[in-house]
């Protein structure tokens, strides 16, 4: 297949799901200031996306220690400088929007280990020489959004970052006896310090989540065809904040299941295009990169209606792409505009004009 | 990169997908009938908004009955979330309404999710809640009905229950046009219960109830219901029912029965007292019924009203049942049976009529049927078929017995012996408008058949008039205007028979006599005072009718006082033979007045200055005897003179005063 043709594609499938999230906020919010507001969002990601699609990803080769350290740094001062939201400090005011560095983390992260993996070679199969730098920085940064608290991001992070570990060639043995180690400690510490989170896992046991309940109210009244856009009743508080991490049971109320099977095809598309474009990419680091950015991608997807429909506890994980939240958008914005550059500089066509993809997207 | 391993990642995501799909299709597709049920269930709420109910007005457009808009305050306690905005409530409510603090908060603190805090709030105080908004506490429309006449025309109204459904009158009969359709509110609400929208698509407007406007005269109605509760306990009866109506379309001017009620408070009174005996009750007519007997035996050329009949000096026996008269007489001309009463009379012309041919008359008044008028519960009353008749059925139902009436059938069917001889279908209501003031429906006379011949009814009509001239409803007549009428007193059934203490007195009378515009049913039930008809119900009738024909410029627009006396004397001067040697003695002379003979006492021949013996006279011969002597008198009691302060004989001198009892004679 010609890369032009994943190129477009993807950028196709990202913008009808930019359009279809613009769409279900002010449908949810019925309020022409947060559709402002986030149409401001979408602007400053499509500027992240064209900036990060010109950078030549080779460069975060060697800034990315710097780009890590600089979010590690931004994680440290959230609990200090973050303005707190139901009980946790997850975001950090910036001039025009509130930042989550958790979200910035998470890729700055993925480069990293990409990078690590690349530079280590054959050596990440070896604990001491390989393995344990990138456990390293994996330990720091989880503990670093577990004390947020973001326990849920926490365990995404971890999840990917031993995902590329695993596909970056790390020894299993050494995955699984981190990871058992890592989760135990992890139970331990959630048991003790996050009352919380424990609650939400308990209740997902239990009796089920109220707003995860109306989300499946909100899903089951969408039917097949859905109640037709901008005539969600859910939204009308009986899912409460809807505009944000339960956005997709909207879009399952107003489009039905046609609408929400699409979207998730949609995610489908991008990840299958994110693995071809990190197959084709011309070295270790744009493979590992492309292939852990699509990841996250998708996983984030799966989590995000995994927990709408009631399959999963509640996180906060947000819908890419689709979700009203600033630092989301940014990131997967810039996630794909480094997956577009990674595709620009495939091995099999390494002369693309930036000016001719830039104008054909 | 180990392809592998990405591989293996790829099949778990490809996995995932499928399994969220799955899932997906569950929630969206497998049970979207039931997630949609409970989405319906919280999310939507239908709500009634009420109709307001028609009012209902009498003829004249004076409201009897309207609909009060109230507001009744409620609290979803669920929402009252503080102790702070129950303390805010409770201040606010107990400083408009004058109660105490603690009785609110008493309510707010119940266990139950909803309360009301304050029922049917007046509009003033409701003003002052109007900017008062909590969470949770809402103000709904609550409907009162009102009758601002309070008692008035209660029988006629009927009454609404709590839920304003009309149970009794004419809130009942009407119940179609007068509560409107309720409008829909669809509204959608939020999770906490708040409204959020309406569906326009689904709500419609309430529209209001029909405005019933009755061919009841207010006026009429208040005199009448006033002037029987004055009569009733005047003659200290159980009951009494009167009835205006106009002959000439069977318009009811006014029904009234006392004891009544209050409309507004109906749960307070018993069911005697909330009867419509007009029309509920029945009763066995007694002599009212005699001008109808005698109208169609006229009809059918089976008598001439100046044939003589002997009416044996007050009894018979007929069949071997004792008949007896009131007023005894010898010989009675059939004018004379009317204006007397005589049963004996009636009993032996109701022998010349064929039994089926006076049970067609009897169906044709009206009788055995009801009268379908547009009030619910209505009576037919009872009519024995001929082949049930007795030897005696024919004599006693000529004289009213053995015949079951309720006193609107038997104005109705009196009416038809005044007015040409039509029998009207009696009705109550004028018309239906719509709220907007655009008629619906016109009601109009409606002649069901004719009786009598038109020259049978004028001719009956003015032996009516003289019933009260001369006969036995002397006491109905007016000063002002010429009326007619006739008496009724029917010994009421008993376990024991037909008892001799308990009489159904009434009387039927119609003014102006020439063209009559109202004709009134008064019935009395059981008086202990008096007993005939024409010693109670006439002179109810003619109170009655005395402030009719005063309110009312149209029934008698060129009203004079009658002059009765002089009209005598003329007539006396012309055709009586002197006589003045008979001091004090008066002579029965017959007169034509009014178009027919009556009996007339002359006075004529009375000297000037000596006292007349004026024992047995009725109160009219005393004015009429005294003021020609030029002296005063002051009349106690009712009936005839028993006694006078100057003995008969005396010298008496202009300006005198003598004092007259009356007694009834029985």
């Amino acid at each position: 297949m010609r890369m032009n043709i994943i190129i477009r594609t993807m950028l196709f499938v990202v913008i009808c799901l930019i359009i279809t999230g613009s769409l279900l906020i002010f449908s949810s919010t019925g309020s022409m200031p947060f559709f402002k507001g986030h149409i401001a969002k979408v602007i400053i990601a499509f500027a992240g996306f064209f900036v990060f699609m010109l950078i030549p990803y080779e460069y975060y080769k060697k800034y990315s220690k710097y780009a890590l350290l600089l979010a590690i740094v931004l994680l440290v001062l959230t609990p200090l400088l973050g303005t707190e939201k139901n009980g946790a400090k997850r975001w950090i005011e910036l001039w025009f929007f509130s930042f989550q560095p958790s979200e910035m983390a998470k890729i700055v992260l993925i480069m990293h280990l990409a990078l690590l993996i690349e530079k280590k070679g054959e050596l990440i199969v070896d604990f001491k020489k390989g393995f344990r730098y990138a456990l390293f920085w994996i330990g720091l940064v989880a503990s670093l959004v577990i004390i947020q608290p973001n326990v849920s991001n926490s365990v995404i992070i971890t999840l990917i970052s031993f995902t590329v570990l695993y596909v970056g060639g790390a020894r299993l043995k050494h995955i699984a006896i981190t990871l058992g180690g890592a989760g135990a400690a992890a139970l331990a510490t959630i048991f003790a310090f996050y009352p919380h989170a424990v609650s939400r896992i308990m209740a997902f046991f239990t009796n089920e989540h109220m707003q995860v309940k109306q989300a499946k109210i909100a899903l089951g009244s969408g039917g097949l065809l859905g109640l037709g856009l901008g005539n969600s009743r859910a939204s009308d508080r009986f899912v409460p904040e809807p505009y944000g991490d339960f956005i997709f049971s909207i879009l399952g109320e107003e489009t039905g299941f046609i609408g929400a099977f699409l979207v998730l095809v949609s995610y489908l598309v991008i990840f299958v295009a994110g693995i071809i474009i990190s197959k084709r990419a011309k070295d270790t680091f744009g493979q590992l990169f492309a292939f852990g950015v699509s990841f996250t991608i998708i996983i984030s997807a799966f989590i995000n209606v995994g927990v709408v429909t009631g399959m999963l506890p509640t996180t906060g994980i947000t819908l890419p792409f689709i979700s009203f939240g600033g630092t989301s958008l940014l990131v997967f914005a810039i996630s794909i505009g480094i997956l577009m550059n990674i595709a620009m500089q495939n091995k099999d066509a390494p002369k693309i004009s930036i000016e001719a993809q830039t104008a054909s997207g | 990169m180990i392809k592998t391993r990405a591989l293996l990642v790829i099949l778990f995501i490809f996995a995932g997908f499928f399994a969220i799909t799955a899932h997906l299709f569950n929630i969206q597709v497998v049970k979207h009938d039931l997630y949609r049920e409970i989405a319906f269930r919280q999310q939507d709420k239908q709500s009634n908004i009420l109709a307001e109910r028609g009012m209902i007005k009498d003829r004249t457009g004076k409201t009897l009955s309207y609909t009060k808009r109230d507001y009744s305050y409620y609290a979803s306690l669920r929402q009252f979330k503080t102790e702070s905005a129950k303390k805010k409530v409770a201040s606010k409510f107990a400083e408009v309404f004058g109660k105490s603090e603690s009785h609110y908060l008493n309510l707010l603190n119940s266990d139950k999710s909803r309360v009301c805090i304050e029922k049917k709030a007046p509009f003033e105080k409701s003003l002052k809640l109007r900017e008062f908004i909590v969470d949770g506490l809402s103000a709904e429309e609550d409907y009162t009905r009102v009758y601002p006449e309070n008692r008035l025309a209660s029988h006629v109204l009927g009454y609404v229950n709590t839920n304003l459904e009309g149970v009794n009158g004419v809130e009942k009969y009407f119940e179609d046009y007068l509560k409107g359709e309720d409008g829909l509110l669809f509204v959608q609400r939020d999770v906490l219960g708040k409204t959020v929208g309406v569906v326009q698509e689904y709500s419609y407007e309430p529209v209001p109830g029909d405005v019933i406007e009755l061919t009841i005269d207010g006026d009429y109605q208040k005199i009448l219901e006033e002037e029987l509760a004055k009569g009733l306990n005047k003659y200290e009866g159980v009951s009494a029912t009167g009835i205006v109506m106009d002959p000439n379309t069977g318009a009811i001017l006014a029904m009234a029965n006392i004891p009544d009620y209050n409309p507004g408070s109906y749960g307070k009174f018993t069911d005697f007292e909330r009867k419509n005996r007009a029309i509920m009750d029945i009763y066995e007519p007694g002599s009212t019924i005699k001008p109808l007997v005698i109208g169609m035996m006229m009809e059918e050329n089976l008598v001439n009203l100046n044939e003589n009949i002997e009416t044996e000096n007050g009894t018979f026996t007929y069949n071997r049942v004792k008949i007896s008269d009131t007023h005894p007489s010898r010989r009675l001309s059939v004018r004379g049976v009317l204006y007397e009463s005589s049963n004996i009379g009636m009993v032996k012309l109701s022998e010349r009529i064929e039994e089926n041919t006076f049970y067609k008359y009897l169906r044709d008044f009206g009788f055995g049927n009801s009268s379908s008028i547009d009030l619910p519960g209505e009576s037919s009353g009872f009519l024995k078929k001929p082949k049930n008749f007795s030897r005696i059925s024919k004599a006693f139902i000529s004289h009213g017995y053995e015949i079951s009436v309720t006193p609107l059938q038997m104005l109705t069917a009196f009416c038809a012996t005044i007015n040409g001889g039509y029998l009207n279908q009696p009705y109550i209501v004028n018309r239906i408008k719509k709220e907007s003031g655009e008629t619906i429906k016109q009601f109009e006379k409606v002649t069901l058949r004719t009786v009598l011949s038109k020259e049978i009814s004028d001719t009956l009509r003015n032996v009516l008039v003289n019933v009260v001239e001369e006969g036995t409803g002397s006491l109905a007549r007016l000063d002002d205007i010429y009326v007619g009428g006739k008496t009724g007193t029917a010994q009421k059934w008993t376990a024991d028979g037909y008892s001799t203490e308990e009489y159904n007195s009434s009387f039927i009378g119609f003014f102006p006599a020439k063209a009559p515009k109202v004709a009134v049913f008064v019935l009395v039930n059981s008086p202990k005072v008096g007993f005939y008809g024409g010693r109670v119900a006439a002179p109810i009738f003619k109170e009655i009718s005395e402030r009719i024909v005063n309110s009312d410029i149209n029934i008698a627009p060129y009203k004079e006082k009658i002059i009765r006396k002089d009209q005598t004397i003329d007539n006396l001067l012309a055709s009586v033979e002197d006589s003045r040697n008979d001091v004090g003695i008066t002579r029965m002379l017959n007169v034509t007045e009014n178009g027919s003979t009556v009996k007339k006492r002359d006075f004529s021949n009375l000297p000037k200055d000596i006292m007349p013996d004026l024992r047995g006279y009725s109160v009219r011969e005393v004015m009429a005897v005294t003021s020609m002597l030029g002296i005063k008198c002051s009349v106690t009691g009712s009936g005839r003179v028993s006694s006078q302060s100057i003995e008969p004989g005396e010298k008496i001198a202009p300006g005198q005063t003598c004092k007259i009892e009356c007694k009834m004679e029985d």
